[in-house]
């Protein structure tokens, strides 16, 4: 980008506005700043220097301060006043001697000050210093404006590029309000196949461009991985691992993530943000959800994240706040803080109006006085009702899946030991059948009947974890903890694999045979099956709805090898039909 | 100044102190408390105990420094973080990154 020459201003800053009562002085001024080159103004008095100034927007002025009517201290203020952000120094002259009198000249806005009387040359490399403050100045506002363009810039792709591929629920609430400098807070949504909602809202370091910088990778990755199906921990991970590699020392991103299931049942993770809030119906706050992690992109790898899982009642409300909102600042230097955020909360759900209430209390903090950062709220409800036609990926194509009609195909895939933990075995299989498929909506019923069944074979058969558990809302979290345990635990010998078989049937839909082993001792899967089938109508249950659903997608579900192998038959295409 | 800095006669240690607002318009001036440093092995402390803010951009600066040290065998300690800042470490869980005593 060029750059525009400091000294390249129009002609009309060249002129100098002379300012005295006395015409010996006015006319001993003119003819030195004409031998410096400068264009001279005449003003007699302090009213005419004002008017004078506006009329002509001199470089420089040389005000006298003694003056009878308006004199030079009151005329230099409303000249500053008139001047508004350009620069114009003041030049302050006086016969009179004293400390007192050089004080009240600079004190009321003159830039220096010269006493009579004096020579030709102190008065030339006098204007000569403060050019230079001019110069410096015009450079200043220069870079400013610059700078100012371009966090415009870095605000649209933000709200253009990042936020606009959110998914649009009103049933979750997202609020921002950027600070006059752009503060890096991004918010991103997106389902996963099976439904469920991937919430985060992160708050990169810095203000202005540099916190843009990480903004896209995280988009992308973020909604990349949530569409293929991957769990919050592995997405959280990648984000970090491309965070690492990208930002410089210094620049991090702190976040919180929240996956949200149709039926209350959440997911939270938390990394250097502040605690995130369940509230109840009457904005108790119900759980509270510390920071457990480092913000991403500090570290190359995060082991052992920290997260909460928890179940929602239908009328609590998950709130996640960035500091921005405890860290609002009134003019008398005071924060916002917790109280106010956790009174205004409370009123805020009663009121049924989370968002605008909280917004309100800070504003009333506030007091006009301008916000420092970005604010961020969300608020996601205790139960998203989702809808078929919502799932669906806007410009996909539904119907056609295969070209060769005649074609099929098998994959596996077989789990061992501590990559049982470590690898989600669902996502890998649903991005290989993506690739030799194609788009389509029936990936959303497979990604169903893959998930249900791996989690079945892993927790149940693998790990033994008694599913009677997860009967109560408060088991379940106990079950999550059982589990974690149980992971750390895995011999080598245990194992889960999956197997896909695609056969295509000239004339007929094709079919994807699926068959999911497990190295646990298997369980009495008729009797199970019987008593799933017997308990169909009761809505309480927690536990077998998985199968219940894997039934109703599958043509077939078939368990043998005493229940530690099970194999679904999937008709292409009718997946959808079969959900209603 | 919000920012002063003090190095030990045997050059081992540097000492940081900061008060009130740890926040970006610190950014220079806490670069410049270090970057003369060379030697190896020098023992950075940043004494929080007087700053009552901290803001994630400063958590930066703190990171920035233990590139620093580390590169030349040195170590950065936090030390008697004020109460207000303490928590900003807390929730960014620093305490896996830097050693703070309180």
């Amino acid at each position: 980008m060029s750059r525009t020459h400091i000294t390249d201003y129009p002609v009309a800053r060249e002129k100098v506005l002379v300012v005295d009562d006395q015409l010996i002085n006015r006319e001993l001024l003119q003819s030195m700043l004409v031998k410096i080159g400068f264009d001279v103004i005449l003003a007699s008095n302090g009213q005419e220097a004002v008017d004078l100034f506006s009329q002509h927007l001199p470089a420089l002025v040389l005000m006298d301060i003694a003056m009878p009517h308006m004199d030079g201290i009151e005329a230099t203020r409303l000249i500053k006043q008139a001047a508004g952000e350009i620069f114009v120094p003041v030049i302050m002259i006086s016969g009179l001697d004293g400390d007192d009198v050089i004080r009240r000249s600079i004190e009321m806005g003159g830039d220096d000050f010269i006493h009579r009387p004096f020579s030709y040359e102190v008065l030339r490399v006098k204007i000569k210093a403060i050019q230079r403050i001019s110069d410096l100045y015009r450079e200043v506002q220069r870079l400013y404006v610059l700078r100012q363009h371009e966090e415009d810039i870095a605000e649209d792709i933000f709200s253009n590029a990042i936020e606009k591929d959110n998914i649009t629920f009103d049933q979750i609430k997202l609020h921002k309000r950027a600070a006059s400098t752009f503060s890096g807070d991004v918010q991103i949504t997106a389902i996963r196949p099976n439904g469920d909602i991937n919430i985060l809202l992160g708050d990169f370091t810095g203000h202005g461009l540099t916190s843009v910088v990480g903004a896209l990778p995280l988009a992308e990755t973020f909604r990349a991985m949530t569409r293929k199906g991957y769990e919050a921990e592995q997405v959280i991970a990648q984000i970090n691992r491309k965070l690492h590699g990208l930002l410089p020392t210094g620049l991090f991103l702190a976040a919180s993530m929240v996956t949200m299931s149709s039926n209350g049942r959440c997911t939270i993770w938390n990394g250097g943000m502040p605690d995130i809030l369940i509230l109840s119906a009457e904005g108790e706050v119900r759980q509270r959800i510390e920071s457990g992690d480092p913000p991403l992109g500090i570290v190359p790898d995060m082991p052992d994240m920290n997260f909460t899982f928890t179940q929602l009642e239908p009328d609590d409300k998950i709130l996640l706040v960035s500091d921005g909102v405890l860290e609002a600042r009134n003019t008398d230097g005071e924060y916002f803080g917790e109280q106010r955020l956790l009174w205004a909360a409370m009123l805020g759900c009663r009121e049924d109006d989370l968002l605008g209430r909280i917004m309100r209390a800070v504003d009333t903090f506030l007091k006009g006085h301008e916000q420092d950062d970005d604010i961020s709220l969300i608020e996601i409800p205790g139960r998203i009702k989702m809808f078929a036609s919502s799932l669906a990926e806007p410009g996909v194509n539904p119907a056609l899946v295969q070209q060769d009609q005649s074609a099929g195909w098998t994959w596996s895939i077989c789990l061992q030991g501590n990559n049982l933990k470590r690898v989600n075995p669902v996502a890998i299989a649903l991005s290989q059948l993506q690739e030799v498929e194609g788009p389509g909506d029936h990936w959303h019923d497979i990604f169903t009947i893959l998930t249900e069944l791996f989690v079945n074979a892993l927790d149940h058969g693998v790990l033994n974890l008694p599913s009677s558990l997860k009967s109560s809302a408060g088991g379940f979290t106990e079950y999550f903890a059982q589990r974690e345990a149980s992971l750390e635990q895995l011999e080598s010998s245990c194992y889960v694999s999956i197997h896909l078989t695609s056969v295509k049937a000239a004339g007929q839909s094709s079919l994807l045979k699926i068959t999911v082993q497990d190295s646990g001792s298997g369980f009495d899967h008729a009797r199970w099956l019987d008593r799933i089938a017997e308990r169909a109508d009761d809505e309480t249950g927690l536990a077998g709805r998985g199968i219940m659903l894997v039934q109703a997608l599958c043509q077939s579900l078939i368990y043998s090898e005493d229940g530690s192998t099970v194999t679904a038959e999937y008709s292409w295409g009718d997946g959808l039909m079969a959900l209603n | 100044m919000p920012i002063n800095s003090a190095v030990s006669s045997d050059n081992k240690r540097v000492m940081i102190n900061i008060t009130d607002r740890f926040d970006y318009g610190l950014h220079q001036s806490f670069r410049n408390s270090y970057q003369m440093v060379n030697e190896a092995g020098v023992i950075y402390s940043i004494n929080l105990s007087r700053a009552t803010y901290m803001d994630s951009s400063a958590l930066g600066m703190v990171l920035l420094l233990k590139e620093h040290a580390e590169k030349k065998g040195g170590s950065v300690i936090i030390c008697k973080p004020h109460p207000a800042v303490a928590k900003i470490l807390k929730i960014a869980n620093f305490d896996r990154f830097v050693t703070i005593e309180n």
